[in-house]
This record gives structure tokens, sequence and C-alpha cells, in this order.
């Protein structure tokens, strides 16, 4: 799917949604229906078999807690899962990922790591044509306090490529 | 309603009822909007609001008596240093302490939980002596005592709580040995609302000569607190909680245990004599004050504890009791919504959990009506942990807030779910 085929504007819910604040702030914006759908049916949402490669991705704050695991031939993820308990858009963006990454090489899947976090970074940011399906997920550019949700996946996929058992996305408690 | 009094004589106990409406507009940030909608903060037991009370009285200080305290003979020290004890005797009268010697000021109530595990603890205790706190404390009530067990040896052992979050005070006691050497405990749980029967642990305490440690954050905004009708030994509190300013709190101790406990901040303020060959610290309270303090906190604060009295926390929590009791039944009747903290007695904090819907997205979608409440583990990750949840969504009132937006808040709730769905 292309960047600009969203599909919000048919959401069942847009009758009840407050008065449209900035476009991109609006809750329509962050709950489209891809990530919604990714959420109540997300793709490979289990550990694949034999994977050589995990870690665990927990968020302190929010209580998200996932596990990625990936299966490799040689340089290439040939297949990658996850599971646990988050939030949707942790859900989404995990969904999401583990397609994005079926048979792309590390370093492809790294890079793709690196833009996908410039397009996070800035609402403004245009699509990068590079991460197709991804992009959707720009809206939560918008919601400063959700963009960790939709990075922790691809977190945790990196600390798992590095080897590294465990990501904590979180370095600093707020207060209560 | 009518005799509903924001601004009655000093020392007046209220009779009446609070009056919500006249009281909101003693708080300038109830008016704003948030998404376009009018604000709901139902995010009280994080931070309160403050009142014009508090900001004007920080205000003036800022802009008529700004100066050092303690320090100068000009006429402006002299104005802050006065403002800056008055606040002392003014906050020993809020929680009923016997003298405001025994008032240190301190950054608040983590700040002051650190002070006596440092100061009072550290120097004294022994390989296998115990602190014995409770499952439902705070971050703030755990970790200092980690760090202290880490440093000297001593073991850290956690009284159990039930399945409705009420501490089971029969498996406490049975906890405590003779290596004991104080208790810890939370009086009003940010995580759960439960209020704690803190004078019958302190009684029993008592009984085996442990010292009793309260952490009163919860407590101040709600309850009136006595520490001499509690009979406990240190008693904690945050300005912040209560309606005034962040960055100030304060710890409580009988006098003879301060006068026991080293200085635990070395500089100035803190000392009557400095000189190479050695140091004489100051006398209470200033030994546990080292450099300049929080004057317009200390200020502030003291602001915040009058306005609460103004009203009578009788009547505030009467008020909150309703809130409380109205948003608990309608929150029954949602279907798939479980309340996590359903103790007898309890303040103005209902945490919950909601089927198919986390808490985060729950939080951002609620926002959006206007409507703040707090996500996550809110600091008491062993309760969470308890409960077998990741993290809960929280709703706490304050003396201002409405039905009408308890309300907003439950409309707000089906949306999300409807959203979600
Ligand atoms: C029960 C309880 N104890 C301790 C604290 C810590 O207070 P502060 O962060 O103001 O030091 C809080 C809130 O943060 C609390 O809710």
């Amino acid at each position: 799917m292309l960047a600009g085929s969203e599909t919000g504007g048919d959401n069942k819910s847009m009758s009840d949604a407050p008065p449209q604040t900035p476009a991109s702030r609006s809750l329509d914006a962050l709950y489209k229906r891809i990530i919604l759908e990714h959420n109540r049916s997300p793709r490979n949402a289990r550990l694949p078999d034999g994977y050589q490669a995990s870690a665990r991705g927990f968020d302190a704050l929010c209580g998200d807690d996932i596990r990625v695991a990936v299966c490799l031939e040689g340089e290439k993820l040939q297949e990658t899962g996850f599971e646990g308990e988050a939030c949707a858009v942790t859900t989404a963006s995990a969904s999401l990922m583990t397609e994005w990454v079926r048979g792309r090489r590390i370093d492809q899947v790294l890079d793709g790591a690196r833009r996908f976090r410039r397009v996070l970074d800035n609402p403004d940011q245009p699509d990068d044509p590079q991460l197709g399906e991804l992009n959707q997920l720009r809206s939560v550019s918008a919601f400063p306090s959700r963009v960790r949700n939709a990075l922790l996946p691809w977190k945790t996929l990196e600390a798992a490529l590095a080897g590294k058992d465990e990501v904590n996305s979180v370095t600093k408690e707020p207060n209560p | 309603m009518s005799e509903a009094l924001v601004n009655p004589e000093p020392g007046t106990a209220p009779t009446g009822r609070l009056d919500v409406d006249r009281v909101r507009q003693d708080f300038p940030v109830l008016s704003r909007q948030v998404h376009g909608k009018p604000l709901v903060y139902l995010d009280n037991a994080a931070t309160a609001q403050r009142p014009l009370a508090v900001i004007e009285s920080m205000d003036r200080f800022y802009r008529e008596y700004n100066a050092n305290v303690h320090r100068g003979v000009h006429q402006l020290s002299v104005e802050a240093s006065e403002a800056f004890e008055k606040a002392r005797r003014t906050m020993a009268g809020f929680i009923n302490a016997p003298s405001h010697r025994e008032i240190i000021f301190t950054r608040g109530t983590t700040e002051a939980i650190n002070l006596v595990a440092q100061s009072a603890f550290r120097p004294s205790l022994k390989p296998g002596d115990e602190i014995l706190i409770t499952r439902m404390e705070h971050h703030s009530n755990i970790v200092p005592w980690q760090i202290l067990c880490e440093q000297t040896g001593a073991v850290l052992r956690v009284a159990p709580i039930n399945s409705a979050g009420e501490l089971l005070v029969d498996d406490l006691a049975g906890m405590i040995t003779e290596r004991t050497r104080l208790i810890g405990i939370v009086h009003v749980s940010n995580a759960l609302g439960t209020i704690n029967p803190v004078r019958e642990v302190c009684r029993l305490a008592r009984r085996h000569d442990i010292p009793v440690l309260v952490d009163g954050a919860q407590a101040t905004p709600h309850l009136e607190v006595d520490v001499q009708d509690l009979d406990c030994d240190f008693y904690c509190l945050s300005a912040h909680k209560m309606y005034g300013p962040t960055g100030i709190g304060l710890l409580w101790a009988r006098e003879s245990l301060l006068e026991a406990m080293p200085p635990w901040q070395g500089g100035g303020e803190m000392i009557s004599r400095v000189s190479f060959s050695g140091t004489v610290y100051n006398e209470l309270p200033h030994k546990f004050e080292a450099g300049t303090p929080n004057i317009a906190g200390a200020i502030g604060m003291a602001a915040a504890a009058e306005y609460l009295q103004s009203l009578g926390l009788p009547a505030v929590a009467a008020h909150e009791q309703e809130l409380l009791d109205y948003a608990t039944g309608k929150m029954e009747q949602v279907e798939g919504l479980k309340i996590i903290g359903t103790a007898e007695g309890k303040g103005p904090v209902i945490a919950f959990t909601l089927d198919g819907i986390h808490p985060n997205d729950l939080g951002t979608i609620i926002d959006h009506y206007g409507v703040a409440l707090r996500t996550g583990h809110h600091c008491a990750m062993p309760v969470m942990e308890f409960f077998d949840v990741a993290a809960t969504a929280r709703i706490s009132f304050g003396l201002y807030n409405t039905r009408a937006e308890v309300d907003v808040f439950l409309d707000a709730l089906e949306r999300a779910r409807k959203m979600l769905d």
C-alpha cells in the first residue's frame, strides 16, 4: 500500500470524534483503520519455530511487554514474529514491522529502523518511499507520548539482532 | 451550599458542604480547554492543581520581599526569614506536630524518606537487621530501603495485602522480630486508594519499641492528619499533592530522634561554626537543611495548608467520598471494567483495567475529550505484579471535581471502547 491511501475517512467512530484539532493530531489519524486492523489481527503474532535470535522489549512506564524473535538465513531475516501484551500502537507497529522485514538483509533492516525513527521524529516529514506501508505509522509522530510505543518493536528487533536479551525503553521514571 | 466557606475566619471549622462551583474559581487552570473541550482534571494523585492563594503567595514573595533567609540584617531578608519560619509553624500546625523544630523542609516525600534512611538508620544498621514495609508502597518508600539494605546488609521484608488491596495487619504483626528496626507504611496508597490503619500499626509497633515511618503523600490532601494522634515517629508529605508547589515537602520526626540523627548533607545553613579543626552543626531544624532552601516553595506550601484548612478537610473529604462512591457505582456497571483496589476505606482514587483496551490507548483517547487521567504502573510496580497487570488506568479526584466531570469521563470511556472495538 502506498502512502496517501490511508482509509481514515470511513472509520465508523468518526462521528463520535471530538471537534477536529489540527488534522494530524486527531484521534482518527492515530487510530486509523490500518492500525486498528493490525491491532485486532496482528500478523506474525507468534515466535517462529527454531528462531536464532530474540529479545524482550519492556516499557516499564506503559506496561508494554513484548518479545521479538527472528529466524535468519545467512544475512536475511527469513521470518520474524512477536508475542506479548501491548497497546494498539505497539501491536500494530510490531505487526507491520514483522511484515516489512521479511526477506530483507540485516543491514537493510537496520537502515529501515533508522528511517522509521526519522519519520517518527517530525510530523512534517514526507513519506519515506523505502518504508512502504510503515509510513502509515507516521501519524504517531503527532502524539509525542506515543512515539515510544511505535519504536518499541524496532528497538527490540535491533537488540535481538545485536545479540542482546532485553531492551528497556524506559530510562527515566516520571513522577506518579 | 450557601454557607460553604472559601475564606472563613482563620481556624473556624466550616459546618457546611463544600461549594464546589465557588471553589473551582480559585483554580485558574480549570477554566482552560484541552483539545477544544473543557479540562477535566482527574490526575490529582499525580499532582494537584494550585489555587490562587498559593500562586499569589509565591508571586508576592518574588515581587515584594525576595531575599535569602537567615543571612542578612537587611529588611527584605528579615521579612523573608519571618515568612519562611512562619510557614514552618503553619505546617507544624497542619499535622499537629508538637514543635515547629521538628519540621524539616525537604524537596518532597521522596527526599524525606531518603533523609531518614541515610541519617537515622545507615549509621546504626547491622547486617541482618530488618526494615518492614508493605506490599503497596510507592517506589519512594521501597527503593531508599533497598539502597540502605545494600549499604548495611540489612534485610527488607514486605508485609502482604489481600485481593481487595488491604494490608494484612496480622501478617505484618507476625513479621515483626527482634531485628525489626523500622516499619514503613503508606498512609493512603496512590495505586489502590487504600487508607491504611496507621494508628493500629503504630500501636503494634510501640509495643515492640519499633519506630514507624508514614508516607503521607496521598493522605494530606484528603485527611486531617494528626501525627500525635497517629503516634508515629516519622511523617513525610509533598506539597504538590495538596495543592501546593512542586519541589517542596517536609519530614516530621520526633525531636528526640532528630537530635540523635547526624546531618545528611553538609553546607551552609546547617552549621553554626565552621573551622578546619571541626565544625559545629546548627540546631534543629536547620541541621538538616543545608544550602539555600526553597523559600518560595515553603511559603506556597503553607498557603496550600491554610487554604485546605479554610475549606475544612472534613468538608473536602465528604465531597470527594461522594464522588468516589458515585464513580465507583457507575464504573462497576461498565462491562469488562475491573477496579483494582476495593478496600473498605479508600481515598478518592480508582485504578482500573478495561478488557481488550490497553491503558495507553485509553489514556490517549480519553485525553482527546479533555479528560486527564493517569496510566501505567503508578510507581508501584510490586502492586501491579500482585494484581498481575502490567499497567492500569487511574482516575483520582481533588476537591474541585464534580459529578458532571465523572459523567464526561464515563462518556469518554464508552467512546474509547467504541473506537477500539
Ligand atoms: C504514596 C506516595 N508516596 C510518595 C510519593 C512521592 O512523592 P514525591 O514525588 O513528591 O517525592 C508519591 C507521589 O509521587 C506517592 O503517591
